[in-house]
Order: C-alpha cells, then sequence, then structure tokens
C-alpha cells in the first residue's frame, strides 16, 4: 500500500506523539470519544492525533508563558502546530489560500473549515487570516479553506455565516465583531452540526449557542495597566484611549482598571480612537490641550498610538509619557528606538494575539477527533517593556512582534 | 463663531491655549480644502458625496505609488490628484450629461471607489507608510504654522482669485447663480459643472495627500469623518443647497468654526455619543443664524413691510 505525502505526515506525528509520550512529554488529553459536534450532528472522528509539547521559545513569544502548565492542552497543542517549520511548498499554498476566498489544500481531505471574519480589511486581521491558514494546513484532513469578510456589516455577517452554513463547512472560526446580533445565526449553525469557536472577542450571550471561545483576560490586563502606572507614574494624570464608542472590549479593560488606580493617579477621562491613527491623533490631541502635563495613558493597538505622538509634534510638547498596550504592532517600537530611545517615554504592551484563530481551530479539530476541549479557553495577559529588540524595521509597520506567521511569509503577503 | 469662542473661553480655556491651536490647524486645514471643494459642487446645485472614498483612496495611492521611497513622492502626489479628477470626471460626466441626480450618482461612486480602495489595499500592507520625507515635512512649522496650514491659505487664496478675479471664474458663478440664463447666453453649462466636480474632487485628492502625510499612515477610515463636515462648513458657510454664490472666506470660517467646535468638545471631555449630538445640534443652530439667512429674513420682512404699505396706499 503506497501512502500519500499526507498521509505519511499524520503517521509521523502519531508516532512522535507517542515517543514524547513515553518520554516524558506533556501528557495527551485523552480523547473523551464524543463525536458529536455541538449541535448533535455526528461528525467523523479525523484521526489526527495532537502533540503537547509546544516550543518554550513560542510559548514566550507568543504570550509570554514561561511554565506550560500555566495554559490548557488545547494551547499547547495549538501553539505545537504554530511551531512547525514552513516549508517553501506550504507558504505558497498558504498566501494562494489567503488570497482567494475559497481554497483547495490539496490533500483532499474531507474536512471544510471557514474563517468568518465581521472585518477584515486592516493588517492585523490579514496576519490573523494567515496564522488560521498556516494552522489548517497543518492538518491533511483538512481539503478546503474559505474565507468572509462582512466588513463591519451586521447583515453581511448573518448572511456569509448562512452561506458558509449552505457550503457544509465542518468548522466555523470567528471574529463576531456584530456581537450578540449574530446569535441567531449562530444557533443556527450550531444546530445544523457545524463546529463554531470564536477568537479574540470574549462570549457570545451566554456561550451557549455554539461550541467554544478562545479570548484573552481582559479585565486582568486593565488591572495590570493600573498596576503599571501606579508603579511608573505615582503621582500624576493618565488617560484612557478606547476604540470605536460604545465597543465593549474597551470599557471591559477601563471598567477593571479604574478602580485599581492609586490614589495619586487623576483619571483625566477616557475618549475613543476608532483604533485608527486619525481618530488618536484628535483624542490626544484633546487631552494635551487640556492637560499639557498628562503623565500615562493606557491604550489598545500600538500602532494607532503613532497618532498620538503626532499630536504631541502638533502640540509642540515632549512626550514625556507611560503608556500601556494591549497590542505589539512594530512601528511603534521602531519609533521609539527612532527617538533615541527615551528614558522620559516608557511603554509596555501586551501580545498582538493573533495566534488566537489557530487555538480557535485547533480547538475545533480537537473536538472533532474526540479530545476534551472546554467552552470557554482564556489566555493569561502579558505585558512587557519595549526595548530595542522590538523593532522589525524590514516588517510591515503594523505587523505584530507575536505573531508566528514567518517573516518571510510576511514579507511575500505585502510585496 | 464669536459665540462659539466666548463658549470656549468660559467652559473649556484650554481649546484656546497656543498648543490647543497648534494641534487644531492642520486638522482645520484638511476641512477647508474639502469644504472649498464641495463648495464648487453646491455651486452648480449638486452635491458630492464621493468625498470620503476619494480621499481615502488617493490616500492609498500615495502610499502605493510612493512605496517608502523619497523619490517617488511627487509621482505619488500626481497620481493621487490623477486618480481623484477621474472619479470627478465619471461624477460630472453622468451629472452634467446625463443629468442624473447628483446626490445617488455621487453615493454610488463613491461605493465604486471604496471598491477599487478595498481590492487596491490588498495589494499593498494596511496601514503602511508614506515616506519619511513627506511625513517630516508635513510637520514642519513655517512661521509657527505646519506647511499643511500654509497649503490650505494657498488654496483659499487660488479658488477666491480665481472665482472673483478672471473670466472662467466669473463664467462658473454665472452658470451656478443662473443655469437657464447662463445657457441662454451660450454658455458651456455642462463643462462647468463637470469641471465643478473634477475640480472638487482634485481637492479631496489633495487633502487625502496632506492627511495621509500628516497621519503617515491613512487607514481606510480617514475619510468618513469628512462626509457631513465639508456640506455643513458650505451651507455654514451661506451658500444653498439648490445652487448659486457662496463665499469661499466664509466656507473657509466655517470649517475652521467646526473644528474648533470638535476640539472644543473633546477638550470637555465629553462621552463620543454627547459630542455627537452637540456637534449635530451646532450645525443645525449655524445653519439658522448663517449670513443668507438673516439676509433672507431681512429681506423678506422688508418685502412685506413694503407690500402692506402700498397696500393701505391704494387701500
Amino acid at each position: 500500500m503506497k501512502l500519500s505525502k499526507f498521509q505519511m505526515i499524520a503517521f509521523l506525528l502519531a508516532i512522535m506523539a507517542l515517543v514524547l509520550a513515553a518520554c516524558g512529554g506533556q501528557p495527551a488529553a485523552a480523547p473523551a470519544g464524543d463525536d458529536t459536534a455541538a449541535g448533535g450532528e455526528e461528525v467523523a472522528a479525523t484521526g489526527s492525533e495532537e502533540i503537547f509539547d509546544a516550543d518554550p521559545e513560542v510559548l514566550m513569544k507568543t504570550m509570554g508563558v514561561s511554565d506550560p502548565s500555566q495554559v490548557g492542552d488545547v494551547v499547547l497543542a495549538s501553539m505545537y502546530r504554530a511551531g512547525l517549520p514552513v516549508s517553501e511548498e506550504m507558504a505558497a499554498k498558504a498566501l494562494e489560500c489567503w488570497r482567494e476566498k475559497v481554497c483547495d489544500t490539496g490533500t483532499g481531505g474531507p474536512i471544510t473549515v471557514a474563517l468568518a471574519d465581521g472585518f477584515g480589511e486592516n493588517l492585523w486581521r490579514e496576519v490573523t487570516h494567515m496564522e488560521m491558514v498556516l494552522q489548517a494546513l497543518t492538518y491533511p484532513e483538512i481539503g478546503r479553506i474559505i474565507y468572509t469578510t462582512a466588513m463591519f456589516d451586521t447583515q453581511q455577517a448573518i448572511a456569509d455565516i448562512r452561506g458558509l452554513i449552505a457550503q457544509d463547512v465542518d468548522i466555523i472560526v470567528g471574529f463576531p465583531d456584530a456581537g450578540d446580533a449574530l446569535l441567531p445565526v449562530v444557533q443556527e449553525a450550531t444546530d445544523a452540526g457545524v463546529i463554531y469557536v470564536t477568537h479574540s472577542y470574549g462570549v457570545l450571550g451566554d456561550g451557549s449557542a455554539y461550541f467554544s471561545s478562545i479570548s484573552e483576560d481582559v479585565c486582568l490586563l486593565g488591572q495590570e495597566f493600573a498596576r503599571i502606572l501606579n508603579e511608573e507614574v505615582g503621582t500624576g494624570k493618565v488617560a484612557f484611549l478606547g476604540g470605536t464608542p460604545g465597543n465593549p472590549l474597551s470599557a471591559y479593560w477601563q471598567s477593571c482598571e479604574e478602580p485599581e488606580l492609586g490614589d495619586g493617579i487623576e483619571l483625566v477621562g477616557a475618549a475613543d480612537t476608532f483604533w485608527t491613527r486619525e481618530g488618536t491623533f484628535e483624542a490626544m490631541s484633546g487631552f494635551l490641550s487640556a492637560h499639557p502635563d498628562l503623565a500615562g495613558v493606557s491604550y489598545e493597538a500600538a500602532g494607532s498610538f503613532m497618532g498620538g505622538l503626532s499630536a504631541y509634534e502638533a502640540a509642540g510638547l515632549p512626550v514625556d509619557l507611560v503608556l500601556t498596550l494591549r497590542t505589539d504592532e512594530t512601528v511603534l517600537f521602531c519609533e521609539w528606538v527612532d527617538m533615541g530611545q527615551p528614558d522620559n517615554f516608557k511603554i509596555y504592551f501586551g501580545s498582538g494575539g493573533n495566534y488566537q484563530s489557530r487555538i480557535a481551530l485547533t480547538a475545533a479539530m480537537m473536538h472533532l477527533n474526540g479530545y476534551e476541549v472546554p467552552s470557554s479557553i482564556v489566555i493569561p495577559p502579558y505585558i512587557q517593556p519595549v526595548n530595542a529588540s522590538h523593532c522589525y524595521p524590514d516588517l510591515p509597520d503594523d505587523a505584530s512582534i507575536s505573531s508566528m506567521v514567518p517573516h518571510d511569509v510576511v514579507k511575500a503577503m505585502y510585496p | 463663531m464669536c459665540i462659539l469662542l466666548l463658549a470656549a473661553y468660559f467652559t473649556a480655556p484650554a481649546t484656546l491655549s497656543p498648543a490647543s491651536f497648534t494641534a487644531v490647524l492642520p486638522l482645520t486645514a484638511f476641512l477647508v480644502i474639502v469644504s472649498l471643494g464641495q463648495m464648487l459642487v453646491v455651486m452648480t446645485g449638486g452635491i458630492d458625496l464621493s468625498t470620503p472614498g476619494t480621499m481615502t483612496l488617493a490616500a492609498f495611492v500615495t502610499v502605493g505609488i510612493s512605496a517608502g521611497s523619497n523619490d517617488n513622492i511627487l509621482k505619488g502626489l500626481a497620481m493621487a490628484l490623477a486618480v481623484s479628477a477621474l472619479i470627478g470626471l465619471a461624477n460630472g460626466f453622468l451629472i452634467g450629461v446625463f443629468r442624473l441626480n447628483a446626490l445617488i450618482v455621487t453615493l454610488a461612486i463613491g461605493q465604486v471607489t471604496r471598491g477599487v480602495l478595498l481590492k487596491y489595499a490588498t495589494q499593498i500592507a494596511n496601514e503602511a507608510s508614506v515616506p519619511a520625507a513627506l511625513s517630516q515635512w508635513a510637520i514642519r512649522q513655517v512661521f509657527g504654522a505646519s506647511w499643511i496650514f500654509w497649503i490650505a491659505i494657498i488654496t483659499i487664496l487660488a479658488v477666491s482669485i480665481i472665482l472673483g478675479y478672471t473670466g472662467v471664474g466669473r463664467r462658473f458663478r454665472s452658470v451656478g447663480a443662473n443655469p437657464i440664463a447662463a445657457r441662454i447666453s451660450g454658455q458651456r453649462v455642462t463643462m462647468y459643472v463637470v469641471l465643478a466636480y473634477v475640480v472638487a474632487a482634485m481637492m479631496y485628492g489633495l487633502a487625502g495627500f496632506l492627511l495621509a502625510a500628516f497621519i503617515r499612515s491613512p487607514t481606510q477610515g480617514l475619510g468618513l469623518p469628512y462626509l457631513l463636515g465639508p456640506i455643513a462648513a458650505v451651507v455654514i458657510g451661506g451658500a444653498s443647497l439648490s445652487g448659486g454664490l457662496a463665499s469661499v472666506f466664509s466656507t473657509s470660517l466655517a470649517a475652521f468654526f467646526l473644528t474648533v467646535l470638535d476640539q472644543m468638545l473633546r477638550v470637555l471631555g465629553l462621552p463620543t455619543s454627547l459630542q455627537y449630538v452637540v456637534f449635530g445640534v451646532a450645525i443645525i443652530g449655524g445653519m439658522a443664524v448663517s449670513g443668507d439667512r438673516i439676509v433672507d429674513m431681512v429681506e423678506g420682512l422688508f418685502q412685506r413691510r413694503f407690500a402692506k404699505a402700498e397696500g393701505n396706499d391704494t387701500g
């Protein structure tokens, strides 16, 4: 019997898993024997074994985890796959699948997976899409990858998921920008036997309408921001910057940070930036006009804070600031290096979190293969101070430094 | 404007600080340039809703064509203006030649532009930067203000001179004031309508180029704040949406008024929801007390009095 290349890879992975388990590697979660999707429709187990021996460097790079026991098996299995080498052939296929809305992986595998993006037209979303594509290509049983973007249109987002149900997809990884408005259609997907997993968002409704959610502990992140501002600012004025008006993400971390701020800290206000540089410029120019002595800012998007620096330049003020950020776009760190790594401009940042789409896909695949997967996977926050090594001038400005997409692939994405 | 400055003085004095004004000047400049473009269109009795798409596409073309190289800045500017002119030509042709509704046409062309933008944006890294020399130029200050502000001043002067002191400008104004009379007198009305949309689009493109330079990395939402603002500035400046004469100075002042108002609301620390409400109410208030309305009101008052007096005389 002649084995195909991908059957051979699957066979080798299975052998490696057995060897690692025998040698004392991370114990694999026992398949639970549950081969039904959340909606109750039977889905055949695909046979892919997971390996839980994630490279510590990958864990550190993506989520700052030094102790693998801090994260669960799904995360370990995801990061193991994220750390696998990307061959030229795989990179070429990944680029093809990233560019096309529908793509055959070439394995002839029976599983169809989809990424249903509420919005896909910025670099973070594009890289996150690529992360999922690369993760999908590590599963030979995945034969087709579909991508949809609703461009912030709720009706389109609903139609996209309906379309995916009609195309008999097995797994939908979703970034549900439209929020709870998607719950009915997500329930439809679940009822139709589709495994729906959200990433980078939190929990839709009470979480019962779908299989699982992958998110970061945003509240703890806000509390970490407060701890840093308390230590670094001590006494002074601080401000919060959020994204679109009323978005739950910004409101959540801000509600957790505010009560943790010390007595010497005066919160002068919160402003919306729409996560754009233009919006950040306008918000910061408003704060700097009223409070030129602003000492600290907590925000989400590192790249967008370039607009904040423009506000300092426009106001003719020196950047004397402690900045806490949720994400890690390299452009701001390169700017900090260009500014001469000033001591009075301290940046603390978290992880870009692009990898969450990988975890979402692996969670769904593990469920298909009978592993136990929790209904909610929460990634602990990770904050680190900036240094010169965080500047990657050869990458696009807003590339996340914690992304597991190889730099060559990122460059090929934007020739 | 005086009421606004007084309100700012008493409620949010930081709005009037030198730092605040320095920060606001570039934003004023963008709105002034776009508003003057919109003013040309409004003078022909039209309206242009393709402004956000045109500005954003011009900004992305600047980034894409210049490709981070200082040598390609002028090429980027030329292409941004050319693409904008093409959008304006499409608007002008459909509205001027085919007599289609300006509101629908410009909305539709704006949608097409957005589609082109999405396609184009996939070929360059989203949020890629303009060349370093361009971004440095944009923040460099000359006589206490950035180059962008001075370009807006030059634009104001150029539009004023062309409209007021050249044959083309005078004919354009007569076409806007009374297109039927202009047509009867042998003027090429359609050409002037098309020209208005083309020049306006090039001004949006120029603003997109400058905004990209200022913000360094444009995003796809770059033009969105410039949909309502320029129309509001034109109307507050005294122009009628049914066409006719308009004042370059009043429109520019109205653009400044809107930018200062926006800054004042931010300095006050109002939530975004309340900022929207106050901004909207202020625009309606500004329109209600704009110069032409007061003139119309006074004229109407006099006409009624004269009519009444004549009625009494004849009765």
